[in-house]
């Protein structure tokens, strides 16, 4: 039995469904994401959660028992806003303590718990002070001492990053992530930034117009995109028009072979994209040889630190594409050089030509 | 129709609170947090029956006014209360008087405070917290006592002055400053007038040019959001007209509606509807521009 | 307006320029800066300043031009009008009072209800035009609804009851004038208020929620609290609103009415056998008084509210 569970939900708003179908169940402890871009529900999924909303069909239930009905102060869940929810005539100790005082808990085991929860977010100095006085990574974090101080069955964050500083965002995430896993609370959070995501989370979901694309750890959604959109919202691909050869194991592009996943869907003839991401090319000076590779030439070549990432306009397509290059390699490849592009066989994937792009 | 202090105190308070309503507006459709319902249906049968009650309480005098004005006892339906007031000679010419006076007004008033402000807002920026507290002043004395204070000095040094009737326009001006500068500066923010003066004199324009030519004409807004409030002011001002016997279209409505029982209110309904009228068009005009305009404009 | 002109106005007050420490280079280019705001000053002086201080200044001495602050004491003192600066003050304290009551939950009833959309504007345009409402128009309105021939005391009349036994409406009754005046005090009580409560993030209520509270526990805990600033803030422009109205009451009771504003009109109409115009002068004093405190301390609350909820 799963901690937390939704099963067909679905939802709409005025006609349009936010959410068309969603089924997500959440391990005991376990970090899920929802991510996607802005309007593909994911929101939605977790108001519904919260009991903001309630969903046309479907139900949501919380170990084992149906909660779909049941109003939002009474599902003892923790829930961290994206900005401005700290209640601005408490001071931090006083918002951590709102949850506790309604529970009627006595003064002493009140303060206990304030004070362990202050300490936890690492913000015990700051315990007198009002929001207004405190910068927007403190105020997020007391709010997250406040969801988690009522010992919630799940806790909820909903783009609680989004309106940080780009520093203060990566340093918050792995703070969120690290008291997670020493609570053990089951967490569902919600996401548009994929870095973020593939970053915090035990199972990342992919959500695209009211549906889950792909549900699964970081690296199996990175590295193994279920869909084109997953494919294009995590990191980012390069996309090749090409055509399935007649062998129907690889695609032409470019006049070159190269063999692809997913070419098995496709018949011999059919107008094919190639997506494959930076790290899946291999950049090398010279002009390539039909077989092995695409020639193109370079028209920037950026220092990235641990890599340079290389432009390239390949000649046959006309298509420019990026390529991730070691920093250390003996040879830089410079504007202008002529080189060979390959692509590496199990990261390229292919998707029918007519798929419109959906990022 | 008689502005008193409160016609002031609303009016700077409407373009106080509009002001930051309609950024509050602007901000809240370019971020729109969801709206909250909790999950279930909030009982709105205490709040609609709050404003239905409202509703009544405002709207019924309207609807007696207008009953009353067009349904005669002798002669039914009939607008002759309406053409009667209409055809009075007095309302022409005291009508005619206060648009004069508005005119005066609103063109001292823009002139003074455009001059004012941009003047602070570019020069002198130290004295803006201190040109911002005079503004508001006028806001601080009712027009009650502002009028005993002007008879006490103005009758004994100036008699003649006290007498004209423009001599109103000086303190129709004072009035409407709080509102004035507050239009004004609000406009001069939205559109950085500093860097837009800069960019002006850097291409080689003049003082006088860039401000007819680069600051004015951005500031439409805002100036038509100022002229507006004013002449909805001046318009209804009672309380100085008739203490220092000046007599105004608002003072002839008074005792026009004491001699006549059915033409005084109908004249009277008939000046509200202008007012009415005339808020309508400056929410179109400022509407049309949409987003910061907007805001600029009421503020 | 708000904490910014808050914080300017106390800044303004507390700092003259001359406190102000500049460098030499400095002073000499802001006095010469100066200049351009001469026409200001100027004006604000002889039509503001002015005619304000004296009024002050006028109170304060006798027709032989003695200085004695006496006549300041002596309408603290005097019955008559102790009276209607009482009188002024039960008007002015219920018609804020109950306009405040109103117009909150008015304010509270067009930000909630989310259907008809046009509910919220057209709410709001109305009291746009209905709070610059002139006096004279207000007396319009309520002849012809409760006056002698009005629409509601004939209909009244039609079920027997009397509304015209003691001249009712011309009376000068407070009562009647409360009712009067909510006509332009609740709408700017909507118009104060509504920034406020669009300032209570949604944030809040759904936090609450989230930890347990039932709506009641939300308002007890932090709506209310969050407001009170600015509730409180409207209260008291409203009271200083009606303290200082004139128009209404003395087109509809001709004077009959006994309030401070109507009182210093006597005085200027020359209405009244003066010992000397000097007691005009102080009624006026006090009438400006008790209004720049009244409107100190909203501007004061005014941006404790815009600390919570801006």
């Amino acid at each position: 039995m799963s901690a937390l569970e939704l099963s067909a939900v679905r939802k709409t708003f005025a006609g349009t469904a936010a959410l068309e179908h969603l089924d997500l169940s959440l391990g005991d402890g376990e970090l899920v994401c929802l991510l996607g871009p802005s309007g593909c529900g994911k929101t939605t999924a977790l108001r519904i959660v919260a009991g903001f909303e309630v969903p046309d069909t479907g139900s949501v239930l919380l170990g084992g028992a149906d909660i779909t009905r049941k109003p939002a102060n009474k599902r003892n869940m923790g829930m961290v806003f994206q900005a401005y929810s700290l209640f601005p005539n408490l001071t931090a100790e006083e918002n951590v303590a709102f949850g506790l005082r309604l529970r009627k808990q006595s003064g002493e085991q009140r303060r206990k718990r304030v004070a362990e929860m202050l300490d936890l977010v690492g913000l015990s100095p700051q315990a007198k002070r009002y929001a207004q006085q405190m910068s927007g990574g403190q105020q997020q974090r007391v709010a997250l001492a406040r969801a988690l101080a009522i010992q919630p069955e799940v806790l909820l964050l909903d783009e609680p990053l989004s309106a940080l500083d780009a520093k203060v965002r990566v340093n918050l995430r792995d703070e969120i992530r690290r008291i997670q896993l020493e609570t053990g609370t089951t967490t569902l959070f919600v996401t548009h930034d994929q870095e973020e995501a593939l970053a915090v989370s035990d199972r990342v979901g992919v959500m695209s117009n009211g549906r889950l694309e792909q549900i699964g750890n970081p690296t199996a959604v990175y590295q193994d995109p279920s869909s084109s959109f997953v494919a294009r919202f995590v990191g980012t691909v390069n996309e090749l028009p090409g055509t399935v050869r007649s062998d129907g194991r690889s695609v032409e592009v470019g006049g070159t072979a190269i063999p692809a996943k997913g070419v098995e869907h496709f018949g011999p003839g059919d107008a094919v994209q190639v997506l494959v991401r930076p790290e899946g090319l291999l950049v090398e000076h010279g002009n390539g040889n039909g077989n092995e590779g695409l020639a193109g030439t370079v028209v920037t070549a950026a220092f990235q630190g641990s890599t340079i990432r290389v432009k390239v306009r390949l000649d046959s397509t006309d298509t420019l594409v990026d390529a991730d290059a070691a920093a250390d390699s003996i040879i830089q490849p410079n504007p202008g050089d002529r080189v060979t592009v390959k692509i590496v066989a199990q990261r390229a994937f292919v998707e029918s030509a007519k798929e419109p792009a959906s990022v | 129709m008689a502005p008193q202090s409160h016609d002031q105190v609303a009016a700077v308070t409407s373009v106080n609170s509009i002001a930051t309503g309609a950024t509050a507006d602007s901000m809240a459709r370019q971020h729109p947090q969801p709206k909250s319902n909790l999950g279930r249906k909030r009982p709105q049968f205490g709040l609609w029956s709050v404003v239905v009650v409202c509703a009544l309480y405002f709207l019924f005098p309207l609807w007696a006014i207008a009953k009353f004005t067009l349904d005669l006892p002798l002669e039914g339906w009939t607008f002759k209360a309406y053409t009667k007031a209409v055809q009075e000679p007095e309302l022409h010419t005291t009508l005619w008087l206060s648009l004069r006076i508005t005119g005066g007004t609103v063109a001292l008033s823009l002139a003074l405070m455009i001059w004012t402000v941009l003047w602070t807002t570019l020069k002198v920026k130290r004295m803006q917290p201190v040109v911002e507290f005079i503004s508001i002043l006028p806001y601080m004395v009712p027009p009650i006592a502002f009028v005993v204070g002007i008879a006490g000095v103005f009758r004994p040094a100036f008699p003649s002055f006290i007498a004209n009737p423009y001599s109103l326009i000086f303190f129709y001006t004072v009035l409407a400053m709080p509102f004035t500068y507050r239009s004004l500066d609000a406009g001069l923010r939205a559109i950085d007038v500093k860097t837009l003066t800069e960019a002006s004199r850097g291409l080689g324009a003049g003082w006088m040019t860039t401000i007819m030519r680069v600051v004015v004409p951005n500031l439409r807004s805002a100036l038509l959001g100022a002229t507006f409030l004013t002449v909805a002011v001046v318009l209804g001002e009672y309380t100085i007209a008739s203490l220092l016997l000046i007599n105004t279209f608002p003072i002839f409505l008074a005792t026009y509606n004491s001699k006549e029982i059915f033409a005084g209110p109908a004249l009277g309904l008939m000046s509200m509807l202008a007012v009415a009228v005339l808020f309508a068009l400056l929410g179109l005009f400022t509407r049309k521009r949409g987003g910061a305009n907007a805001t600029a404009a009421i503020a | 307006m708000g904490s910014e002109s808050g914080r300017q106005l106390s800044s303004a007050v507390l700092a003259t320029p001359a406190e102000t420490p500049v460098s030499a280079g400095a002073r000499r280019h802001i006095s010469w800066a100066w200049i351009g705001l001469v026409p200001f000053f100027a004006f604000v002086t002889v039509f503001l300043l002015w005619p304000t201080l004296a009024v002050f200044w006028k109170a304060a001495h006798d027709n032989a031009g003695n200085f004695t602050l006496s006549t300041y004491g002596k309408i603290a003192t005097s019955p008559q009008f102790r009276q209607s600066f009482w009188n002024s003050t039960l008007l002015s304290f219920s018609s804020a009072v109950i306009g405040g009551v109103i117009g909150l939950l008015l304010t509270y009833a067009i930000v909630s209800i989310r259907r008809p959309k046009w509910l919220r504007s057209a709410v709001m345009s109305f009291s746009a035009v209905a709070a610059n409402m002139g006096g004279v128009a207000l007396v319009f309105l309520f002849v012809a609804s409760i006056g002698v021939t009005g629409l509601l005391t004939t209909f009244l009349l039609g079920h027997g009851i009397h509304l015209y036994d003691k001249q009712f409406i011309y009376s000068g009754s407070y009562h009647v004038l409360t009712v009067i005046y909510l006509y332009f005090q609740i709408p700017l009580m909507v118009i104060v208020m509504l920034p406020a409560i669009d300032g209570l993030k949604p944030a809040w209520r759904e936090a609450a929620a989230n930890l347990g509270s039932s709506g009641m526990q939300y308002w007890r805990r932090v709506g209310l609290p969050v407001l009170w600033p600015a509730f409180l803030g409207g209260i008291v422009l409203l009271f200083a609103n009606s303290f200082a109205a004139y128009a209404t009451a003395y087109v509809l009771t001709g004077g009959q009415s006994n309030l401070a504003s109507i009182q210093i009109g006597f005085f200027l109409q020359g209405n009244t056998i003066a010992d000397s115009q000097q007691i005009g002068y102080a009624i006026a004093a006090w009438m400006i008084i008790v209004v720049l405190i009244a409107i100190l301390l909203y501007q004061w609350l005014r941006s404790r509210t815009t600390r919570w909820l801006q």
